[in-house]
């Protein structure tokens, strides 16, 4: 009896610890929405959340079904299948450091923060993802018949099952995923100098030259220029329209939908190119298969359209500076985000 | 005496007024950019020698500011706030992002520099002149963004390490395409671009600039683009080079009459023999 009340009092303690993160030297941590706090069993619960089909309204698909840790938490189907079939309006991102982005999703700059966003794929009915609304009553059941979830509820709440706590720990766990291991982030944020080849090398100075101008939307700590961090005084909001299209579908016109205004025609949020080499298919819509075709897209100065930005002016590259750009854009990758043992939880429980 | 400021329970009128000598009169400058005998402000249209365009993004760093008091030159610091200033970089930001700025902009902007109290006090005298540098110090040029501190970490004002910060970001929308002036050290070696350099840029390209000192008599300090661009051709981009000047070695025909009016030689990325920044005026 008494071992088992001195268990209950530590993991008490360990319901408060707040959660840390392991940032490089000098980097400023994400910014908590106003009135959260964030703690380790919050992430430990949200990251349980996260692998189970059970969170779906008919069992069916997890977060991760769509968001798959190998492929650093992006969908490879341009775009992704939701819980009754119904395919997405445009292609999941990887996951790494979304805490960080002024604006969460692909062109809403109102939702700026991951709890907000997380209403979207939880409860969305067109197109419908995880199906929770209507059936939260089963999904509550559900996980409330298992004791351990039970119990990760209790030292993450103090309370029982819910589906705002459900929401509100996979916004902890999502916020706490931040990969900087890259060797592109040893090289220049660790202090490894051999951490990144000749090519990535030279692959670095294409990338932040005038000539291709990728960094000017992909510059910064994120390589996107949509960047909200502790220490910055204001959120860096970001929307390009990169020529995807010459006339967008009306179905998706980014920004457009948001603001009604005629210049923000096809302008979506830049991705952070972090771990970009994992994450294909890509744009918004997932219609280029590979980063080869992305280059592609990029040397040709894209579609012609009024709202195109300034710096899709088009390049002619040599085969050599392609590799090197390919070469660089392969050492963002960070391998120790998408290995196995960092998140144990994930198991082969999602579909 | 060294208290800062009047203390709650100087109760006495005597004793106040003598202590509020102590904390002297905030001071602080505006700052204002004009173009076609208006403000210039994000959409509205600017002109070069040829060509006309639109103002889609307007900011610029100040730093190492001065005064010339009683004829002598005398430093300045900015009062640090953790938004645009830091003791010795200041950024002007006359960007709302609205209109053709909302690709780059955000809602905040900054039209003032504001002086420490130090800085107020060492203002008592006879003061003619004020001197800054465009641009951001060597010192403060090539660290890491995500890690300085505000203004310094502005995404939208920064390069690479090797290359440091843009010094001046205006971009502009003209018919034919994008022209934009985006300054900044050139010629900086390292071992890479993620790298900062331990010397300086072999063309700095930072400016030191005095003008009569601004106020409510003399006028704001003001960055007139009707000059900036007066020997510039906004509807054509010198074949093989970024659009517009953004000061990289193979932009001459660009940037030679930008640079020459903001009192820099191109060749050497330093201060012209005997002329001056017009570009920057009171009023």
């Amino acid at each position: 009896m008494r071992r088992a009340l001195l268990g209950l009092l530590a993991l008490g303690c360990d319901g408060d610890r707040p959660f840390a993160y392991d940032l490089p030297p000098d980097l400023p941590a994400p910014v908590l929405p106003e009135g959260r706090t964030m703690t380790v069993a919050q992430v430990a619960l949200g990251e349980r959340l996260f692998f189970d089909p059970r969170l779906s309204g008919d069992g069916t698909i997890a977060c991760a079904s769509c968001h798959e840790p190998r492929h650093a938490f992006a969908d490879p189907r341009p775009r992704s299948v939701g819980a009754h079939g119904d395919l997405t309006l445009r292609n999941s991102p990887g996951l790494q450091n979304v805490a960080y982005y002024a604006s969460l999703s692909w062109a809403s700059p109102s939702i700026t923060t991951i709890e907000d966003f997380l209403l979207l794929p939880m409860f969305g009915e067109d197109p419908i993802e995880m199906g929770i609304t209507g059936n939260e009553r089963a999904v509550v059941d559900r996980l409330d018949a298992d004791p351990a979830l039970r119990s990760s509820f209790r030292r993450a709440y103090g309370e029982p099952v819910s589906v705002e706590r459900a929401r509100d720990a996979l916004g902890a766990f999502v916020r706490s995923l931040v990969a900087f291991n890259s060797p592109f982030d040893r090289f220049s944020r660790w202090g490894e100098p051999d951490a990144m080849d000749a090519a990535a090398l030279r692959g670095m100075d294409l990338f932040f030259s005038e000539k291709f101008e990728c960094h000017h939307c992909h510059g910064g700590m994120q390589l996107s220029r949509s960047l909200s961090h502790e220490r910055l005084a204001f959120s860096s909001f970001a929307f390009d329209n990169v020529g995807l299209y010459a006339d967008y579908p009306d179905e998706d016109e980014g920004l457009y939908a948001s603001t009604g205004r005629e210049a923000d025609r096809g302008r979506f949020r830049p991705p952070s190119l972090r771990n970009v080499a994992l994450t294909a298919p890509y744009m918004h819509d997932g219609s280029l298969a590979t980063l080869d075709d992305v280059l592609n897209h990029y040397a040709s100065g894209g579609q012609p359209h009024p709202g195109r930005s300034g710096f899709v002016i088009g390049f002619s590259a040599s085969e050599q500076e392609r590799s090197d750009l390919l070469a660089f854009l392969r050492a963002l990758t960070d391998m120790s985000y998408v290995s196995d043992s960092r998140f144990p939880n994930r198991k082969e429980r999602w579909p | 005496m060294t208290r800062a400021s009047c203390p709650h329970h100087a109760r006495g009128a005597l004793v106040c007024a003598l202590l509020a000598a102590c904390a002297p009169e905030p001071v602080s400058l505006t700052v204002t950019a004009q173009a076609n005998g208006a403000d210039a402000r994000c959409g509205n249209p600017v002109s070069g020698l040829v060509g006309t365009a639109e103002i889609a993004s307007l900011k610029w760093f100040v730093s190492e500011p001065a005064a010339i008091v009683d004829g002598a030159e005398v430093p300045l610091t900015f009062a640090v706030d953790d938004a645009w200033q830091t003791e010795r970089v200041a950024l002007i930001d006359l960007d709302d992002g609205s209109g053709p700025c909302a690709a780059q902009g955000t809602p905040q902007t900054n039209d003032r520099l504001r002086f420490d109290d130090r800085s107020a006090r060492a203002l008592s005298g006879d003061v003619t002149a004020f001197v800054f540098t465009l641009g951001v110090p060597f010192e403060d040029n090539h660290q890491d963004p995500a890690a300085a501190p505000p203004p310094l970490n502005d995404p939208t004002m920064f390069w690479a390490w090797q290359s440091g910060y843009k010094f001046v970001r205006i971009d502009l929308v003209a018919e034919a395409g994008p022209w934009n002036l985006h300054l900044g050290a050139a010629g900086c070696a390292s071992d890479g671009l993620a790298v900062a350099p331990s010397v300086d840029c072999e063309r700095p390209n930072r400016p030191r600039i005095a003008v009569q000192w601004p106020g409510p008599d003399s006028g704001p300090l003001t960055l007139d683009l009707d000059t900036l661009l007066a020997g510039s051709d906004l509807t054509t981009n010198a074949p093989g080079s970024p659009p517009g000047c953004m000061a990289s070695p193979d932009d001459t025909a660009d940037c030679t009459p930008v640079f020459d009016a903001l009192g820099l030689d191109w060749a050497t990325g330093a201060a012209c023999d005997g002329c001056e920044a017009t570009a920057f005026r009171v009023p």
